[in-house]
């Protein structure tokens, strides 16, 4: 009953059905399923696929952003049924274009992406200076700074940040992740950041993964 | 001066012009700043970059106003001055471009219709509206409406242009291929749909811009040549699919590896070739002559 419920709450994420993911969603509350499960099995499986498809292009970007926007209905209906140990954050990331680059979309998805995967996720937008990046990551007690450019000529605040962060001494306080349409594994090993996914989809496994380490100390790259 | 439609209705294969954000880079322009702002403050560099599309045998040349409509200048602060941008965006390549034609580059918003509750489709037509107009005013022949990923907003930008000024009409497509070998925009619009509904809203010309390189471009021209026997079809490549060098990314056809596809693309459908990201000058003198071969024996 509940694997049957589950699978169909799947499937209307994956079809980014919002209203009858709530349905569902209450449905399976309902029927005594684990809120755990739900979120994911229900959800974050679902989005998993969907992020897959969509690094392959065979699924498109309208889909995407319906999903997320299901799987935020989906977390607001079972938060309040969540453990205190379950609701707990994996972690606190914040994220932004580098300077000089307006570029939104790529940002937002990787924001969304991680959000519904766990994360507490404060996007701080796009042409966001060096200062701007460890003044937010300051205030707000982040574990991981998440840096994306599409343009070349943007990509040199990345190393500025992390050669600023090293700099002022706080560079094991932040693992330091980047991404964007030109950036490459090398480039990111060879400016020093923690981690590189070249997909938004690869970003949350990479981004579970440096949770399990301390900053700045082996680099991760997710090639997918 | 007889307009673009006409001198391809002969059954002449015309040349476009290539990159220009990377000639803005070389002349000085820094990241950060806003590229079609120099169109004022850098009006002769602006000149003669289209000055050297010109000479390379260019027979139109864009303009330095992809990024101004209000929505992109706004993150420069310059959203009230649309018209003074684009219309000096249009002077400066009407200037160097001497008697060539002047196809002036609008390109997304980038703000998506889709799920986003801050703009509308009107939002856009208004947009685009105001930019169309200011071009015109600055001397231009055609828009080329270009790098676009959603029917949509490249619809509001036909019917803008169309309905506002007497500017010829090119839409351009941005498609990647996806793991079965299928093109699609990240927005979901396959060629020939891209094709059949800017024809249908108004476009004289489609196309695709960006994205591939003119082997890649090939297959794109094939399926909307398919969609649309009738329609002219414009093609700006990449220098090839981009190769990552100690980090940074390089586009890494030459100008007579470009140049060796352009029978193949003529075959294929395309009637306007020209370049995008990595291509220079040279590439277009190279796609010229190779263009020139291929017509060889017909009288312009």
């Amino acid at each position: 009953m509940s694997e049957e419920i589950l699978k169909k709450l799947a499937e209307a994420m994956y079809e980014g059905d919002s209203d009858l993911v709530e349905t569902l969603t209450k449905e399976a509350l309902d029927a005594g399923v684990a809120p755990g499960d739900i979120i994911e099995k229900g959800g974050v499986s679902a989005l998993d696929r969907l992020g897959k498809d969509f690094s392959e292009l065979v699924v498109f970007l309208p889909q995407l952003m319906l999903a997320g926007h299901a799987m935020n209905k989906l977390l607001q209906i079972v938060r309040p049924h969540l453990s205190e140990k379950e609701g707990a954050s994996r972690g606190k990331i914040i994220i932004g274009t580098a300077k000089g680059d307006f570029h939104d979309i790529g940002k937002s998805l990787v924001a969304t992406q991680l959000e519904v995967s766990g994360f507490e996720v404060i996007d701080i937008g796009t042409n966001v200076s060096t200062n701007e990046f460890i003044q937010k990551a300051e205030e707000t007690g982040a574990d991981i700074i998440a840096m994306s450019s599409l343009l070349t000529t943007s990509q040199y605040y990345m190393e500025d940040c992390i050669k600023r962060l090293n700099d002022e001494g706080k560079r094991g306080t932040y693992r330091v992740v980047v991404g964007g349409g030109p950036i490459r594994q090398n480039y990111a090993e060879k400016i020093g950041a923690d981690g590189y996914a070249r997909t938004a989809y690869g970003s949350v496994s990479l981004c579970k993964e440096l949770m399990k380490k301390t900053p700045d100390t082996e680099f991760i790259a997710i090639d997918a | 001066m007889g307009n673009i439609v006409n001198a391809l209705k002969t059954g002449r294969v015309m040349v476009s012009d290539g990159a220009w954000g990377t000639f803005l880079f070389s002349k000085g322009m820094s990241a950060g700043e806003c590229p079609d702002a120099w169109s004022v403050e850098r009006f002769d560099d602006v000149a003669g970059i289209a000055r050297s599309y010109s000479e390379a045998g260019a027979d139109m040349v864009e303009t330095n106003s992809f990024g101004a409509s209000r929505f992109k200048l706004a993150h420069y602060g310059l959203e009230d001055r649309v018209s003074e941008i684009n219309e000096a965006a249009a002077r400066a390549s009407r200037k160097g471009a001497g008697d060539k034609y002047v196809i002036a580059s609008i390109g997304p918003t980038g703000k998506m219709l889709v799920m986003s509750k801050d703009v509308t489709k009107e939002d856009f037509y208004d947009a685009f509206k105001e930019q169309a107009i200011a071009l015109e005013k600055g001397g231009a022949d055609a828009v080329c409406i270009e790098t676009m990923n959603d029917i949509d907003e490249a619809v509001c930008a036909i019917r803008a242009a169309k309905e506002n000024t007497e500017l010829e009409i090119i839409s351009t497509f941005t498609f990647d291929r996806n793991s079965r070998g299928e093109f699609w925009t990240m927005m979901g619009l396959p060629p020939a749909k891209a094709a059949r509904e800017s024809l249908a809203a108004g476009a004289d010309i489609v196309g695709t811009n960006c994205g591939n390189g003119m082997e890649r471009m090939i297959e794109i021209v094939r399926e909307m040549k398919e969609a649309c026997p009738d329609a002219f079809i414009l093609v700006h490549a990449n220098a090839g699919l981009p190769e990552n060098i100690d980090g940074v990314d390089v586009f890494p056809e030459t100008p007579e590896m470009m140049a060796a596809y352009v029978p193949e693309l003529i075959g294929a459908g395309a009637n306007i070739i020209g370049g995008c990201c990595g291509t220079t000058p040279a590439h277009i003198a190279a796609i010229k002559r190779a263009v020139e071969v291929h017509s060889d024996g017909i009288a312009w």
